[in-house]
C-alpha cells in the first residue's frame, strides 16, 4: 500500500509524528527571544521562543527553570520537539540557559532580588569558619588551576588539614548537578568534614552562569556543615558566593580564609609561653615580697611589744618599790614590833611591855609606860 | 579535666588540645589563685603546649619539604 492512501486516525497520526520527531530529533537546542512567559498554577511554564521570522511554543515545569526568565532575554533550551494531542507543535524544554551577557546579567539581578528577599544572604545566617580545620571538604574539577591553587596554598599554610575532594565539572551542562550532589554527598556523612570550599577559577559570564543557578545557591544555604565559595576573579561576585558562609575572592583567598597559617599559630603559642613563664615569675615574686613584708611587719610587733612589756615592768618595779617598808621609813615612818610581830592595833599592850621600834637608822628598845585609846582611828 | 586526658594527649585532635591550652592559660589569669595552683596550672599549661608546639613544628617541616619539591 502507498503512503498516500495510509489511513490512521487523528491520535494515530499525531503519534506516528511524534514518533518521527523522537527518532530524528530526541533533543535539539533553539535559542531564540522569549515571549509571553508566563506560570500556570505555580508549577507549569509556558512561553514562546521567537526569531525575526517564527514562533514555537516552549513548555517546562517551574523545577526545570534554573534561572528566572522575562520576555526580551534571549535563551538556549535543550527541548524535545511534540506535537500535542491538540495538534499543536511546541518544545518540551529539558533545560535552558541565558545567552549574552545582557540576558546573563539580567537574569542574575533578578535572581539575586528574589533569593536576597527571601533571606538567603542575609548576614546573621552566615556561620564562623573553623578556627583550625582537620577536615576540609573539596568541591571542584580536579583538573582546574583553582583546585590546585587551592590545595597548594592549604598544604603550605596548614598541612595538619586532610583534603577530602569531590570532582565535579565547574560549567556547562550538567553542572550544576554535579555541585549539588557532591553538596549533599558531604552533608550525609556521619561525621562531615568542618568546611566546604567550593572553588573555581575565573571565567566568563557564561563559564560562571552555573554559581548562579538558583538551585546551586539553595543547596549552599541549605548546607549543615559551613561553605566557603571562591570563585572567579576578585570582581566576580556570583549568587554561590553571597550565599555562602564566607565569600572569598579566588580560589586561593578561599585557600587563606579557611586555614591558618601554621607559623602564625606557633609564634603565637611561643608568646603565650612566655607570658605564663613571666606570670609564674610575677606571682613567685609578689607572693616573696608579701612573705618578706610580713616578717618585717611581726618584727616591728614583736620589738614594739617588748618594748610596752619593758616599760609595764618599769612602772610595776616602781610601784613595788614605794610598797616596800623601807619607803615608808625613809619617809620618817616607823616600824614598831611587840613580842618579835609588828605592832598595828595596840590593845594587847600593856604597861611595862617592851616594845622595839625601828626607824630608817636605828631600832629602838622601849618600855610602854601608859596606852590610851585613840578618838579618829584609820580603817 | 583530669591528669588521664594530659597522656592521652596524642590521641585528640589539635583542636581539643588546644581548647585545654586556652582554657589552662585562662586558669592562670583568674585572680587569687594560690601559689601551688598556679604552679599546677602552669605545669598544665606546659604539658599542653608541648603537644601543640610538636604538632605544629612536623606541619613546619612538611610545609619546608613542600615548597622545597615546588
Amino acid at each position: 500500500m502507498e503512503p498516500a492512501q495510509l489511513v490512521v486516525s487523528v491520535s494515530d497520526c499525531i503519534a506516528l509524528v511524534n514518533q518521527t520527531l523522537d527518532a530524528a530529533y530526541p533533543a535539539l537546542y533553539v535559542e531564540g527571544e522569549v515571549a509571553s512567559f508566563k506560570v500556570n498554577h505555580s508549577n507549569y511554564v509556558f512561553f514562546d521562543l521567537k526569531d525575526g521570522e517564527s514562533t514555537i511554543n516552549c513548555f517546562m515545569t517551574v523545577y526545570q527553570m534554573r534561572m528566572p526568565l522575562e520576555d526580551g532575554m534571549r535563551v538556549r533550551v535543550l527541548a524535545v520537539p511534540r506535537l500535542t494531542k491538540w495538534g499543536k507543535f511546541s518544545l518540551t524544554v529539558k533545560h535552558v540557559a541565558p545567552v549574552g551577557e545582557g540576558t546573563l546579567k539580567r537574569a542574575y539581578e533578578l535572581l539575586k532580588k528574589k533569593l536576597a528577599a527571601e533571606g538567603l544572604f542575609a548576614q546573621e545566617r552566615k556561620r564562623p569558619l573553623p578556627h583550625w580545620p582537620e577536615a576540609i571538604g573539596v568541591i571542584s574539577s580536579t583538573q582546574a588551576a583553582g583546585y590546585a591553587d587551592f590545595c597548594k596554598v592549604t598544604a603550605t599554610r596548614w598541612p595538619l588539614a586532610q583534603l577530602q575532594t569531590a570532582h565535579v565539572r565547574v560549567q556547562g551542562v550538567g553542572a550544576a548537578n554535579d555541585i549539588i550532589k557532591a553538596l549533599e554527598h558531604f552533608n550525609a556523612q556521619a561525621t562531615p568534614p568542618e568546611v566546604l570550599a567550593l572553588v573555581r577559577g575565573g571565567g566568563s559570564l557564561d563559564d560562571l552562569a552555573i554559581f548562579n543557578d538558583e538551585h546551586v545557591v539553595r543547596a549552599i544555604a541549605a548546607s549543615r556543615v559551613p561553605v566557603i565559595v571562591g570563585v572567579g576573579h576578585e570582581t566576580d561576585e556570583t549568587l554561590a558566593t553571597l550565599a555562602a558562609d564566607v565569600g572569598a575572592s579566588t580560589p586561593s583567598n578561599a585557600a587563606e580564609l579557611v586555614t591558618p597559617d601554621v607559623h602564625e599559630v606557633l609564634r603565637r603559642l611561643e608568646l603565650t609561653h612566655q607570658r605564663l613563664a613571666e606570670g609564674l615569675h610575677n606571682a613567685l615574686k609578689a607572693q616573696l615580697q608579701f612573705v618578706v613584708h610580713q616578717r618585717t611587719n611581726l618584727t616591728e610587733r614583736l620589738q614594739a611589744q617588748l618594748v610596752q612589756l619593758a616599760s609595764q615592768l618599769t612602772s610595776y618595779r616602781q610601784l613595788i618599790g614605794q610598797l616596800h617598808p623601807n619607803a615608808a621609813l625613809r619617809r620618817g615612818y616607823s616600824l614598831v614590833r611587840h613580842n618579835g610581830q609588828l605592832l598595828r592595833g595596840g590593845q594587847d599592850v600593856q604597861c611595862g611591855d617592851e616594845l622595839h621600834i625601828e626607824t630608817n637608822q636605828a631600832i629602838i628598845n622601849s618600855e610602854v609606860t601608859h596606852v590610851r585609846p585613840k578618838t579618829n582611828q584609820l580603817v | 579535666m583530669s591528669d588521664q586526658k594530659l597522656t592521652n594527649l596524642s590521641k585528640q585532635s589539635f583542636r581539643d588540645v588546644m581548647r585545654q591550652f586556652e582554657s589552662a592559660v585562662a586558669a592562670f589569669d583568674e585572680a587569687d589563685l594560690d601559689v601551688e595552683a598556679a604552679i599546677q596550672a602552669y605545669e598544665r599549661a606546659n604539658t599542653l603546649l608541648a603537644e601543640l608546639e610538636k604538632r605544629l613544628k612536623n606541619a613546619q617541616a612538611k610545609v619546608k619539604t613542600i615548597t622545597a619539591q615546588q
